[in-house]
């Protein structure tokens, strides 16, 4: 039991003051959160109200039923779902099979071949948008889901994490396989993929949650609505004759943050070894 | 006819366990694509800014007229202004701040405020930022924003975060800042827990005070990682687009009319592709260099 006065105990009140500006972080960072939920399940009078009300007073779903009346929702999350699951398959299909072939196999020109990979890395994707925009509208791909999934075949920072992560696996393996008469796709696939789950699983997640996310390529390539993705119909949204409808946005935002949310909550474990892994990027 | 199935099988199976095919599907549709879509690119990328083009066909060499205007648009300069105001805010203040953040969540001791606080500033860097726009901007509405209803609450006029050309940028900011500062943490974590304790104490004996420990051994030893989230932050910087297409599209007077969206207007809405082209790689240049002052800023710092 503490008495006042003189005998105050700093180590406490420091404490004190560690837990009260941990909590204020978690509002900050957190708040937002609870807030744009919130505000997608009121009405747009309730929402308007002020003073505000910190938990919905009539719960309501008429903001989502809007965004899927309204516009295209749906073929916006399946346009989204679609590409961003192809997409990262393909990467990850291409970057383990890649990275292996680099790993442990010699031939004529690899290492030249791999530092034009290398030099790859130092470009932005926004310097080539606009060249690889004409490419594709020259490809016949002008407004086409094909132009989102096809060009991100390769992903040399993938490429790079698998071959380094190569190194693990002993050629012992490889070879005691080979010899037991394996050809060399039965390797890869039944041998060398299964290995590598430890770092798919958070490339995979990574991966995919920079295509969810992306809004500049699907932006440029796509004009008309059906064939958006989520984060474009966002966007869309907040431009068009429904940005005053402010609860709609949010019923919208919530949906489109909802798949990712899901996904990080069920992966947790596995997402902080791909951010250790992933680290420098 | 046996036999000759069988060989036939016998050459199938040759090549299916064959090297050569291995690597070739392996390889070749990467390379393929890889030179296609990435490598040609570029170079069209650096041909074009030499030429009047653009998606309806017209072509016409013109020397180094794009980059004579690139250095007279106006708003081009602006733009160029406004990124770097950007940086210095996201990246400057944004990357201090984490580190701050980092050492703060460090000083835990048990492991629950440790992972609570881990999680909870990691959360903001899973959503896009378009969805972190909608969020915001509800929340620094004029009119029925919590931001403003709080302010005004306490007899402070409300302000119009995204209309007043003051607040918009610092608005943009803060918001990138809350959105990626998980990020720096989550690595400045890693790097904190490889500075040894044994430092800290042996400071401690010798009576130093809890800054003195963040001062002379802390930032000292963190630099190396520092740099380069530096060095990626402002990499980064120059490529905002999201937030600002969709908050406040160049902003209150252009004052967040950021070098990516201009660029972004003049290529894909006005068609001048050659001219964006141009200010692309002008900005490329611009970027290169800063990254290079930056190693060399701390290298020498780190010599000291």
């Amino acid at each position: 039991m503490l008495k006042g006065g003189l005998h105050i105990n700093t180590e406490i009140i420091i404490s004190i003051l560690k837990y009260l500006l941990a909590v204020m972080g978690g509002i900050i960072m957190i708040g937002p959160f609870y807030w744009m939920v919130t505000g997608s399940f009121k009405t747009l009078v309730e929402a308007t109200r002020i003073p505000p009300t910190f938990f919905p007073q009539e719960l309501t779903l008429k903001n989502f039923k809007l965004i899927f009346s309204l516009l295209p929702f749906h073929r916006y999350l399946l346009n989204s779902v679609f590409v961003s699951t192809a997409t990262t398959s393909l990467k990850i299909f291409s970057s383990v099979l890649g990275g292996y072939i680099f790993a442990k196999f010699y031939f004529r020109g690899k290492n030249l071949l791999f530092y034009l990979f290398l030099a790859g890395l130092m470009i932005p994707f926004q310097m080539i948008i606009i060249p690889m925009y004409v490419l594709i509208v020259n490809l016949g791909w002008g407004n086409t889901l094909t132009a989102l999934i096809v060009p991100g075949y390769c992903e040399v920072f993938a490429l790079f994490l698998a071959r380094q992560f190569m190194h693990s696996i002993p050629n012992d393996l490889i070879d005691a396989a080979r010899i037991d008469g394996a050809s060399e796709f039965t390797i890869f696939f039944k041998i060398i993929f299964p290995l590598c789950t430890a770092l798919i699983i958070p490339l995979f997640i990574l991966l995919f949650l920079q295509k969810w996310n992306s809004l500049l390529w699907p932006l440029v390539v796509l004009t008309t609505q059906e064939k958006f993705t989520l984060s474009l119909g966002l966007a869309n949204l907040t431009q068009s004759e429904f940005h005053s409808e402010l609860t709609m946005s949010l019923a919208a935002a919530v949906v489109a943050m909802l798949p990712i949310l899901a996904i990080f909550s069920v992966m947790q474990k596995q997402i902080k070894e791909g951010i250790v892994l992933t680290g420098i990027k | 006819m046996n036999g000759k199935s069988a060989s036939i099988r016998a050459w199938w199976r040759s090549v299916l366990t064959s090297k050569f095919l291995f690597i070739s599907i392996g390889l070749v549709p990467l390379f393929l694509i890889y030179f296609l879509f990435y490598i040609y690119p570029i170079f069209q990328a650096f041909r074009f800014s030499f030429y009047r083009y653009n998606l309806l066909g017209i072509q016409k060499f013109i020397g180094f007229d794009n980059f004579r205007k690139a250095f007279g648009d106006r708003l081009f300069i602006k733009s160029l202004v406004n990124t770097f105001y950007y940086i210095l805010g996201t990246v400057g203040l944004g990357t201090f701040l984490s580190l701050m953040i980092a050492i703060f969540i460090n000083s835990f001791k048990r492991v629950f405020w440790s992972s609570f606080l881990r999680i909870v500033f990691f959360l903001p860097l899973i959503i896009s930022f378009v969805v972190a726009a909608i969020m915001w901007r509800w929340i620094g509405h004029y009119q029925f924003g919590v931001l403003n209803i709080v302010l005004d609450y306490f007899g402070i006029p409300k302000v119009n975060w995204l209309r007043d050309p003051m607040t918009a940028m610092p608005f943009l900011i803060f918001i990138s800042i809350w959105h990626g500062m998980g990020f720096n943490i989550i690595i400045f974590l890693a790097g904190l827990q490889g500075i040894p304790r044994n430092f800290y104490e042996a400071a401690s004996i010798d009576g130093a005070s809890w800054w003195d420990h963040i001062k002379h051994i802390t930032i000292p030893l963190i630099k190396p990682i520092a740099l380069v989230l530096l060095i990626r932050g402002s990499i980064l910087g120059f490529q905002m687009f999201d937030l600002v297409f969709v908050l406040t599209q160049g902003g209150p007077v252009n004052t967040t009319r950021v070098v990516f969206y201009h660029i972004y207007q003049k290529a894909f809405r006005a068609m001048f592709m050659g001219y964006g082209l141009a200010m692309n790689l002008l900005v490329f240049i611009i970027i290169f260099s800063l990254t290079v002052v930056q190693f060399r800023v701390m290298k020498s710092s780190w010599e000291m």
